[in-house]
């Protein structure tokens, strides 16, 4: 029952949603999947555009100052220094990253990828929920 | 009250899923961000689209079998081995009058003005998306004009970065081997490197004359490099193609070749650079060879003035090679300003023909020629308002040969409107074009296979067409109607000269799609043509039936093609109705690797063509099981 429900909910969202709406559900996920315990989670990004989306969202407060965020996600910097989460747009950039960023959501292999680096989230004390595990690799 | 229910019952159903599986969200993703999304142009013509994710379905191998799928025109072989696209009742369009690019490159040759003797059957491994427009201007595309304009765009390393390989192969033997690498690079470059070779086996058919039996073949073989290197705002891409096949059915007297061929080579460069203000350069260069040779022992008719009175003779071996250049340099600027959006453009190429040929104990020497063409072109767009856009474009082609040949101005106008009604969608456009002749027509001053005419005028075509839309959540349905006038057509009677009757022409395509999920699709398409003549070149009829599904990892595809029954005028064959079944099934094992299978022609009854002096007809396509496997890395 609940796929039928999920597959209806995902028939009308690509029918009549909007791309940059999937983007935002996806980023909410991983965001409150990686700081469950956050009522209010406080963002920062070198893009505009996605702190514009990102911002619209309940739970989610977009902060001018990277030293005051509790995630931060990067989309083109590739000199970023801060003490809290780091998350990437690019596959390039999780590589820059590697030893620092606990994932990314990027293209690569003509579809979108979302991974989480197991050392990095464990430095950071992240335990994913069960279902998003999937993601979850040692090295890339 | 119900609906509000309904809409609440949504909403809370949509909160207690949110973000309950990525993948889901992942793939719906995927979907709206296929990258047609961006390049589709709605006022370009009848589009017919097929996104990356319909290509991967389809595990198509090669245009050819794209094309076929387009409703409304149909897709043969030609007697000798060429592709060829017709709309119903008709022989064939023109060879100008279809243009193929990939990206934004004309992969027309100078000589034919075609680019169907080579990529016809070109390989979309490297393919991204297929954008087919009809009754288009092809102004928007800023470059030359043609009524059908088949778009390929290719896939790019800032989606596509990682490597592929590809391996395809049927039970006849053919083999199919293609790779990809694609990265960004930390210096700021990406680039996306593409290979392929691929041998095609094909049923062989067979002639008897004379208690002698000739063989017909078209196996072809193809290999092709392609790459594109990109930095910040400027685009290079170099793509090189050899391709062989075998002459087929010919074009001898009596159809009984013994030997022939097509080899063909096109090395071509494209640069492009996006500066500030919406401003875009690409300059281009092409080089084409090919070499036709056709050996029939009972002769092959060519034109030979030194043959008086008849003007004509009769070889058994005929060999004619080209070889094509093209430089191009594009310039246009965008606009937007209010509720307008302006395109201005210009455009300057010079093409060289050079040909020379082997007629038995004839020999034609080395000639050439070249065209200056220069070209100018404006497109208004207006938003009179939310649901109502006012289209109208304009070019100017002048076109100024090296010797011989007359110069010719020309003119292209389209203008139309786009309609929103709730959920109606209507567009309607009035086009007065012109086809461009081939090269090899204009001039050959030997006069030796074919007598050219250096006075030839263009083709003329002016058509008003309209469609209506009805989208609705689950399902649409689409009527399109055309109705064309070709002036000056031309005809080839111991010579090329152009026709002084005008053709009409009409036709109608009503088609749809029923979604029952995001991941199955229906999709069915009627369509019919009226040449204003009782004469029948191909069925009248013809429909598509689609649809894709996907069953937990695997992709299943089923398409059929239908052609109705009718006697060809010319030969006076009668070809019975056809029912061409496609049915592929892809599984993927991991998301990086996947196996599958593709039935093509699983009847056994896909669309006859009778050729001239030959009695029976031949199916376009084989019977064949191909099997797949795609690997990711």
């Amino acid at each position: 029952m609940k796929n039928v429900l999920l597959i209806a909910l995902l028939s009308f969202t690509l029918l009549f949603g909007s791309k940059i709406e999937t983007e935002k559900k996806i980023y909410d996920t991983i965001i409150h999947a990686v700081l469950p315990n956050y009522e209010t989670v406080r963002l920062w990004s070198d893009s505009k555009v996605l702190l514009e989306e990102l911002g619209s969202l309940r739970g989610i407060q977009v902060v001018n100052d990277v030293h005051d965020a509790d995630i931060a996600i990067v989309t083109k910097r590739s000199d970023l220094k801060c003490d809290c989460l780091l998350f990437v747009t690019s596959y390039p950039l999780l590589k820059r990253y590697k030893n620092r960023a606990i994932g990314g959501f990027f293209w690569q292999k003509g579809r979108p990828n979302i991974l989480f680096l197991q050392p990095n989230l464990q430095k950071n004390g992240i335990e994913l929920p069960p279902s998003m595990r999937q993601f979850v690799e040692d090295d890339f | 009250m119900k609906k509000s229910c309904a809409a609440f019952s949504f909403l809370f159903m949509s909160f207690s899923l949110y973000g309950s599986d990525l993948n889901e969200l992942l793939e719906v993703y995927k979907k709206q961000s296929d990258l047609s999304n961006v390049t589709k142009q709605e006022s370009a013509g009848d589009l017919t689209l097929f996104t990356r994710d319909m290509l991967e379905k389809m595990q198509a191998r090669n245009l050819e079998d794209i094309l076929k799928t387009v409703p409304g025109i149909y897709t043969y072989r030609s007697a000798n081995n060429l592709t060829f696209i017709t709309p119903p009742t008709l022989l064939r369009i023109p060879l100008t009058s279809a243009r193929l690019y990939i990206n934004d490159h004309d992969m027309t040759s100078t000589s034919f003005g075609s680019a169907f003797l080579i990529w016809g059957k070109m390989p979309i491994e490297y393919i991204d998306h297929i954008e087919v427009y009809k009754t288009s201007s092809s102004i928007e595309f800023g470059n030359e004009t043609a009524v059908l304009v088949i778009k390929l765009y290719t896939k790019q390393a800032t989606r596509d970065s990682g490597n592929k390989l590809r391996v395809v192969a049927d039970h006849k033997g053919s083999l199919d081997f293609n790779t990809y690498s694609s990265d960004i690079l930390d210096n700021g470059f990406s680039y996306f490197v593409y290979a392929n070779g691929s041998d095609t086996k094909r049923e062989p058919y067979y002639n008897t004359y004379q208690s002698k039996e000739y063989t017909f073949k078209s196996d072809y073989e193809n290999y092709e490099l392609y790459a594109d290197l990109r930095y910040k705002s400027s685009q290079l891409e170099i793509g090189t193609v050899h391709n062989r096949s075998d002459s087929f059915v010919g074009i001898g007297i009596h159809k009984t070749p013994t030997d022939g061929e097509l080899d063909a080579n096109h090395f071509y460069a494209h640069f492009t650079q996006n500066f500030d203000y919406d401003i875009k350069l690409e300059l281009a260069y092409d080089n084409l060879e090919y070499e036709r040779t056709y050996v029939d022992p009972n002769g092959i008719r060519i034109s030979n003035p030194m043959n008086p009175p008849s003007g004509r003779g009769v070889i058994k071996d005929y060999t004619i090679a080209f070889e094509d250049e093209v430089y191009s340099a594009i310039l246009e600027k965008r606009l937007r300003y209010g509720k307008h959006f302006l395109l201005l453009g210009a455009f300057y190429k010079h093409k060289e023909m050079t040909q020379n040929g082997h007629f038995d104990t004839i020999e034609t020497p080395k000639v050439n020629n070249g065209l200056n063409l220069y070209s100018v072109y404006a497109e208004e767009q207006y938003d009179f308002n939310p649901t109502t856009r006012f289209v109208f474009m304009a070019k100017g082609d002048f076109y100024r040969y090296d010797k011989v040949v007359d110069s010719a101005d020309e003119s292209v106008v389209r203008a139309g409107v786009i309609k929103n009604f709730g959920d109606f969608h209507f567009k309607v456009f009035y086009t007065d074009t012109y086809m461009p002749n081939s090269f090899y027509m204009l001039y050959n001053p030997t006069n030796i296979p074919y007598k050219s005419n250096p006075h030839l005028k263009h083709i003329d075509v002016d058509s008003l067409s309209g469609s209506v839309e009805y989208i609705q959540e689950k399902w649409d349905a689409k009527l399109f109607l055309a109705s064309n006038n070709v002036h000056n057509s031309i005809t080839y009677k111991r010579g090329y000269a152009n026709s002084s009757k005008t053709m009409h022409s009409e036709r109608f395509e009503l088609s749809g799609h029923y979604r029952f999920d995001t991941k199955n699709t229906l999709f069915g398409s009627f369509f019919s043509a009226d040449n204003g003549t009782d004469v029948l070149k191909s069925p009248k009829y013809g429909a598509t039936l689609r649809m894709d599904n996907t069953v937990g990892k695997a992709d299943i595809y089923n398409e059929v093609l239908y052609t109705s029954s009718y006697t060809d005028s010319q030969s006076k064959i009668y070809l019975p109705s056809t029912f061409n079944w496609t049915f592929a099934w892809k599984y993927h094992y991991s998301k990086d690797f996947s196996f599958g299978l593709r039935g093509e022609n699983l009847l056994d009854k896909s669309c006859n063509v009778a050729y001239r002096d030959y009695d029976t007809p031949i199916p376009s396509f084989d019977r064949k099981l191909w099997v797949n496997l795609e690997y990711l890395f």
